[in-house]
């Protein structure tokens, strides 16, 4: 299929961006923002978007750098899934955002495909969101007036849909480095491997004091069976201050399911997104346990 | 910003495809494959789904491999792209391509370019991988004959001749 006309711009700078942004707003122009260009091109080929001008952002060489600043790391939107799987500062602070990059497509697809455009595309599916909430993640937006600085999950608003404005940039990725060393899995469930988007997908990190026979903390966030990213809180709360037995693995299922369904309420893949849940809580959590 | 309008409709665009430097006007909203392939008679890079998920469209792109169908063409300004015409002297195969055939591992072809490239940058990063990592090195390139196996053996014939030249 054709894709639509539309004029293309691709700015150098960062303020050059947001300028360009801001035209577009105020004279009326409907712009897109193009990173990896794997979301993009797919909209532009359906024709589910129809921009005036496309503003090309991957020559804005500081959205490209991961770097370590203090307790934080900071990771530019334009970093690929490729880099995300394979940096070591990634790999060494933030493991789950690694290995929920890895499932990302096919290797041409995370060689293109952005966390940037990850995040900002707002799919339920997204692999790195999940991974990004239990990471405490916050995103850095520049627009005209400056920066604003927001946890990630404030940033989305349902699905496809975010608070960024029309003159926005997502400019950051900020992650706390962790204070504890816990142990982190993610798991993704979809019809094959490859290029498959997810069904469901789960972020966990967890740590497991094995003196005390306690969870110590845990964070987990399942993707693609909420509205907005959400902690699945209820089985957090299950499982911290007890210990790593059956029952509690079965009871922090069931309360994971029970949340899911309430934030979606019964949809018609309830029936098997919610058993599936909490099954997909006790194999994360056992993993997880059983890698430390 | 010229007379309100943002943008530009055509642009030039410089790359180095199989080593020759190409310069062509193209309008902006044209995909690299398209380029290639009609600009240039490049015709090995084909367009299968248009989405990024059979892999038909593969091209080595500044050393990684990329769908050709996703890369908007302005985005190729100033790269250096490897297409499947590229990989024979005119003369002699590439050792991946001689092992194709030996193998048995194209049937109606049309994965074929995408699959070799994709082999092609796997070996250029890993020159020893394991079966499982030959694997994920081409589970972006779909085969509907389903013919995997002789395509995984023809990878891992390079790997143990690559081997065996070393040792």
């Amino acid at each position: 299929m054709s894709i639509p006309h539309f004029r293309y711009i691709a700015p150098q700078t960062l303020e050059e961006a947001i300028g360009l942004l801001r035209m577009a707003k105020e004279s009326g122009k409907r712009a897109r923002v193009l990173a990896g260009g794997t979301d993009l091109m797919v909209q532009l080929r359906a024709h589910e978007i129809t921009p005036d001008v496309v503003i090309d952002i991957s020559g804005i060489k500081r959205l490209s750098r991961v770097d370590r600043m203090g307790n934080e790391i900071q990771i530019g939107p334009l970093v690929t899934h490729a880099s995300l799987a394979t940096l070591d500062l990634i790999r060494e602070y933030a493991g789950v955002l690694s290995e929920a990059a890895r499932t990302v497509g096919s290797p041409q697809i995370r060689n293109l495909g952005t966390l940037g455009g990850n995040i900002v595309n707002a799919s339920p599916a997204a692999d790195t969101i999940p991974a990004l909430v239990i990471l405490d993640a916050r995103l850095a937006l520049r627009g005209p007036e400056g920066e604003r600085i927001l946890p990630i999950t404030d940033f989305f608003k349902g699905p496809y849909q975010t608070v960024i404005e029309k003159d926005e940039l997502l400019t950051g990725v900020i992650i706390p480095l962790p204070s504890l060393n816990g142990r982190a899995v993610f798991l993704k469930l979809a019809r094959r491997k490859a290029v498959a988007i997810a069904r469901m997908n789960l972020a966990c990190m967890l740590y497991y004091d094995r003196q005390k026979e306690i969870f110590e903390w845990v964070r987990l966030c399942v993707g693609s069976s909420t509205p907005k990213p959400v902690r699945m809180t209820q089985a957090e709360k299950v499982l911290v201050g007890n210990a790593y037995t059956d029952d509690v693995l079965q009871e922090a299922g069931r309360a994971a399911a029970e949340q899911m369904v309430a934030l979606s309420g019964f949809r018609s893949s309830t029936a098997y997104k919610k058993p599936v849940v909490g099954d997909l809580v006790i194999r994360a959590v056992h993993l997880a346990v059983e890698k430390g | 910003m010229k007379n309100g309008v943002l943008g530009e409709e055509t642009l030039t665009i410089s790359m180095m495809v199989n080593g020759e430097s190409v310069v062509r006007d193209v309008p902006v909203n044209r995909t690299l494959l398209s380029v290639l392939r009609e600009d240039l008679g490049l015709i090995g890079a084909r367009e299968g789904c248009g989405v990024g998920e059979c892999g038909a469209c593969t091209v080595i792109m500044n050393g990684k491999t990329v769908n050709a169908c996703m890369v908007l063409a302005p985005k190729a300004d100033g790269a250096t792209i490897t297409t499947i015409e590229g990989l024979s002297d005119g003369e002699h195969l590439h050792p991946l391509q001689e092992a194709f055939i030996e193998e048995g591992a194209v049937q109606c072809g049309f994965c074929t370019p995408g699959m070799i490239l994709s082999a092609k940058a796997l070996l250029d990063e890993n020159p020893s991988p394991t079966r499982l990592e030959i694997r994920e090195g081409i589970s972006g390139n779909l085969c509907r004959c389903t013919g995997y196996q002789q395509i995984v053996d023809a990878i891992e014939l390079v790997v143990n001749r690559t081997e065996e030249a070393k040792a």
